[in-house]
């Protein structure tokens, strides 16, 4: 009998995006071409593990999770689960919910992972004069989590302003487009199902549009993180948010001081030497070579919040490990210092490939307008070009 | 050498076949001899771990079948000439970390086509059109080799030089560009050089020789190989391809400067190109999982313009910016640099 597997739902491709790199998965439509007609679906299949060890991509493709992604808004997911449970329904074991959602609650910081307890809906999308659907849904605390444990509601249109999430704070603590349709899909076939949510803006942010994408990787990231350590039961559940430090790096940075988040905490795997077997020597001679042991003391000394302290660290050895791009950077951010605008910003392509620039202007009236177009007037942008085509 | 030969059953008379036979009795008489029907079967179709090479490699001698000659992607050569590669072999016996064969193919085993008189019959094609074309009659037309397999490493098995010489010999409008990294000469210096031949030679500096390009000859023994070829008469191409970033680019750059212009006169170079490192997605995961120590991966990549991985572009620009300029600091005319690979550059 084929082993039972998780189920992941996911509204957007960007959220499940890290899953879909991290092993090898096929569409199922592409799996299922010769049924007539196919379904529609954002399903995606672990490849079987004889085609994966075929292809010698990964040895054990075995327990990994089903994937779907249903597009944005309740009748998608509504419609997306549904199908994919009629599908599949004998081969899963539980379903679980990962996404982006907005707080609109402000003990909420950002990138912070939460537990959904209920999910609400509106009946209709002037919330004022209708209010909360009267059927909700709720799921059973995750055993051994201690995650924050919050009501959640799906609404119809995108909260796009803060007066509005501001309306929402009184009834729930997050926002999304999808977990109440996924609940009452979930229920329908009686399976367990848990939702979890990575805060991606909140009350405070005005452009949380663009702040959520330029972040999708990061959120992505930290989701896939989140599973693997908390949710497939082969790691050891702690609410030590540092888990998935390496080792051998993870005695020198102890909490209070310091703090990271998971994308933070996948950086800095990213920036220390390979410590896999063999490589303990070349380690050490890192942490000697870069005098890093000094520097995390220095930053212990410095009145930093535990986040920040953590954030600096990355900083150094970003520096450590790539002084050309952090050069780069640190050359552009003193151009942009050097012009600033009253009532505008200059934006540059953060991964440093696209030499575009972009301008973004906020103003109030004719006068900040006036005073904005003399401004671009005069903007010199040559250096900063000039930096981003490699002449520095 | 190989560990099991397998030729195409209809190819198992031709003359080539039993030439190359005849000299792999040499360097690989344990090689057990395989008659098949199509190389495809087991070669496009049953997958082997790159690394295998190491223990056991094998060979193929098979024909070629569909396009034999194709147009090269955008910024391959010199600009304003017309550009095609063709495919003599595939995959290679050197180890470069970086190289894209192990993304490319199911298996590292090498594959000789030897339906060369097909692929010349292409290319005459290719070069009549051209000079029939009112727009491309004055231009010259460039045959790449070296797109899939090292140009020279296997020259004295393959036997093809020959007929290739022989060919461009009675079309001098026509250019061939023989990529390498091997000092395997032998069989090349047997033959007259010719100023439609251009043997291309890919360096690095020292370090990153030891570094990267495993199993390949030395960089002091390339320098000499180009050496003894120019003195010889042979046309010379480099390619400074793939630069790596390290802490010391522009210096190792530098020296390695120095030494080919002791080499040779870097004046006395036809064309030099550069190009950064780079791959598709599938060759980035194929090296992070074959040489998960490599310093390649230290950088910070980026998917770029045409989707590759490849440093982000200010790097790319700064580190080809500075290898030019040395260059045409010392000697090299800025019109013989191309950049291989990039879109833009001052």
């Amino acid at each position: 009998m084929a082993t039972k597997r998780d189920l992941i739902i996911f509204a957007h491709r960007g959220e499940a995006q890290v899953f879909l790199e991290n092993s090898p998965y096929i569409e199922w439509i592409k799996q299922n071409e010769s049924l007539s007609p196919i379904p529609k679906i954002g399903l995606f299949v672990p490849k079987d593990n004889k085609e994966v060890e075929k292809n010698n991509v990964e040895k054990n493709n075995n327990d990994k999770p089903y994937i779907l992604i249903t597009g944005e808004g309740l009748q998608n997911a509504g419609d997306q689960t549904l199908l994919a449970l009629s599908l599949i329904n004998k081969e899963i074991s539980r379903i679980i919910n990962l996404g982006v959602a907005g707080a609109v609650n402000a003990k909420f910081h950002l990138h912070q992972i939460v537990e959904v307890k209920t999910a609400h809906s509106q009946t209709c999308k002037n919330f004022l004069e209708a209010g909360i659907e009267f059927k909700t849904y709720s799921s059973e605390k995750y055993k051994g989590l201690e995650l924050p444990y919050v009501d959640l509601m799906s609404i119809h249109a995108r909260a796009l302003t803060p007066s509005d999430k501001e309306l929402f704070s009184q009834y729930v603590d997050i926002l999304d487009r999808e977990a109440f349709a996924l609940f009452r899909a979930a229920q329908y076939f009686n399976f367990p199902f848990h939702a979890f949510k990575i805060i991606s803006d909140s009350l405070d942010e005005k452009d949380f549009c663009n702040k959520v994408l330029e972040d999708s990787h990061q959120l992505a990231n930290s989701l896939f993180l989140f599973y693997q350590n908390y949710l497939t039961g082969k790691s050891i559940v702690s609410n030590d948010l540092t888990f998935s430090l390496p080792a051998s790096i993870k005695h020198l940075l102890p909490e209070p001081f310091f703090y990271f988040t998971h994308y933070q905490a996948s950086e800095l795997k990213s920036l220390i030497p390979n410590t896999a077997s063999n490589s303990t020597t070349a380690f050490e001679q890192w942490l000697g070579d870069y005098q890093i042991s000094e520097i995390v003391e220095q930053l212990k000394e410095v009145d930093l919040s535990p986040k920040e302290r953590s954030k600096r660290f990355l900083l150094v050895l970003q520096k450590i490990k790539n002084p050309l791009v952090f050069k780069i950077k640190e050359l552009i951010e003193s151009e942009k210092n050097k012009r600033p605008l009253s009532f505008g910003k200059i934006q540059h392509d953060s991964k440093l490939e696209s030499s575009t620039l972009h301008l973004h202007f906020e103003v109030k009236n004719s006068v900040e307008w006036e005073k904005s177009q003399l401004e671009i007037r005069h903007l010199d942008l040559e250096p900063i070009f000039k930096i981003l085509q490699g002449d520095f | 050498m190989f560990h099991k030969i397998y030729i195409e059953k209809h190819l198992a008379d031709r003359p080539r076949t039993l030439q190359m036979l005849a000299r792999l009795e040499k360097i690989s008489k344990h090689a057990e001899i395989i008659y098949i029907d199509h190389y495809e079967t087991s070669f496009n179709h049953i997958k082997k771990p790159y690394l295998k090479k190491r223990e056991e490699l094998n060979l193929y001698v098979a024909e070629k079948k569909g396009q034999l000659v194709k147009v090269a992607p955008d910024a391959y050569g010199l600009s304003g000439e017309a550009h095609y590669y063709f495919v003599h072999a595939y995959n290679c016996i050197y180890e470069c970390d970086y190289c894209y064969l192990q993304g490319y193919f199911h298996r590292p085993d090498i594959v000789i086509f030897i339906n060369q008189e097909e692929i010349l019959a292409a290319m005459d094609e290719i070069i009549k059109e051209h000079a029939n074309h009112p727009l491309t009659q004055d231009k010259k037309v460039w045959f790449h080799a070296g797109e899939f397999s090292d140009s020279l490493a296997l020259t004295h098995i393959t036997g093809e030089l020959e007929e290739l010489f022989q060919f461009f010999s009675k079309r001098p409008n026509a250019l061939l560009e023989l990529r390498t990294k091997s000092i395997n000469t032998k069989e090349l210096i047997k033959l007259p050089p010719l100023p439609n031949i251009f043997i291309s030679f890919s360096l690095s500096p020292e370090e990153q020789v030891k570094e990267h390009d495993l199993k390949t000859p030395k960089l002091n023994h390339r320098l000499k190989a180009i050496r003894a070829l120019d003195e010889l008469g042979f046309q010379i191409g480099i390619h400074f391809d793939p630069i790596i970033y390290t802490h010391r680019v522009i210096e190792d750059y530098e020296q390695l400067i120095l030494s080919l212009n002791e080499t040779i006169s870097l004046s006395r170079i036809h064309y030099l190109s550069l190009g950064v490192v780079r791959f598709t997605d599938k060759v980035f995961s194929a090296m992070k999982k074959n040489y998960p120590t490599s310093k390649i991966l230290d950088g910070s990549m980026v998917k770029s313009f045409d989707q590759k991985v490849r440093y982000p572009k200010p790097v790319r620009l700064w580190m080809m910016n500075k290898i030019k300029s040395l260059l045409v600091d010392h000697g090299l005319s800025k019109e013989k640099i191309y950049l291989c690979m990039e879109d833009e550059i001052e």
